[in-house]
């Protein structure tokens, strides 16, 4: 028995609904039905029993001739935002909760400009409801712990873990 | 034609009425005999993906499906004419019943889902308006 999935070739596409009776999908074991001008019917394949690489998945691939599966491979997830309890609760877990707080507390208060952005980096860091990725104090806060990008990327994929 | 009556007013004589009582009879014989084969059941099978149902054999219908259905003709009907075609699947079962007539009802994909070896059935109404042909389609099992 095969299975053909009803595909419209311009643009390449899946057709949902039945086209004239002819239904989007149907197993069988003939040859695939006549199509108006326009669609066919492909076979859809089924998963590749052979297991995926390590870092790839399988998606399907639609093309003219089938709709099977390609390999591609896993996006590494990016996070944009965790709560505040979500990030401390990460940075105590990595050892880096203190480095903050010591780095707050050391930053200089010469000038009131200074005393200002002091201020405001800590009460950001105790009252913040959110940590956004791509927030300057973070980058400002990466700098003074000396972390990579990758090194945050993964602080916050942690920290979106924590329930 | 149609149906006459006699009125005897003392001119008409025993073959005058003899013959209005067999020209009624030949008319009613001619108009029923054109309702009877409309009513009657035709066997149909399709040829190169085409079925054709000829009225002149009876617009209703069984046919069993041995290949996919890609063009669908009713041939001979008059305005107004209907009939009901049951279908079946062969053995090798899941063939397609497609069709460029409108479908008011039912979904006409749903034919290939008939289980085969005549072990399921389908229906499909249909009504003529002189122009067009309408279809409805029913579940099937």
């Amino acid at each position: 028995m095969t299975t053909y999935q009803l595909i419209s070739l311009s643009p390449l596409q899946l057709v949902y609904k039945s086209l004239n009776g002819l239904p989007p999908s149907l197993t069988r074991e003939s040859a695939a039905p006549q199509t108006p001008e326009g669609y066919s019917y492909v076979e859809n394949l089924p998963v590749p029993e052979e297991e995926a690489p390590e870092g790839q998945y399988y998606v399907r691939d639609l093309t003219t001739e089938s709709y099977g599966w390609k390999l591609e491979d896993i996006p590494e997830e990016s996070i944009e935002a965790v709560t505040r309890i979500q990030m401390r609760d990460t940075l105590i877990e990595e050892g880096l909760f203190d480095s903050v707080e010591s780095i707050i507390q050391g930053m200089p208060e010469t000038t009131d400009q200074e005393i200002i952005d002091k201020k405001k980096m800590n009460d950001w860091w105790n009252h913040a409801p959110n940590f956004r990725r791509d927030n300057i104090r973070i980058a400002t806060m990466q700098a003074a712990l000396g972390l990579t990008d990758e090194e945050v990327d993964a602080l916050f994929l942690s920290a979106s873990l924590v329930d | 034609m149609a149906q006459n009556t006699f009125i005897p007013d003392g001119s008409q004589t025993h073959l005058d009425a003899r013959n209005i009582w067999n020209g009624n009879a030949t008319d009613a014989e001619f108009r029923i005999s054109g309702l009877e084969y409309k009513s009657m059941q035709n066997v149909i099978s399709s040829s190169s993906s085409d079925l054709t149902l000829d009225c002149n054999d009876g617009c209703n219908a069984v046919t069993t499906l041995t290949e996919d259905v890609t063009g669908f003709n009713i041939i001979n009907s008059e305005t107004g004419d209907s009939g009901l075609i049951l279908i079946e699947q062969n053995d090798v079962g899941g063939w397609v019943f497609s069709s460029l007539d409108t479908v008011l009802g039912g979904d006409l994909a749903d034919i290939t889902s008939i289980t085969p070896s005549g072990l399921g059935v389908g229906a499909i109404g249909w009504y003529s308006d002189g122009t067009d042909q309408y279809l409805f389609v029913s579940d099937v099992t």
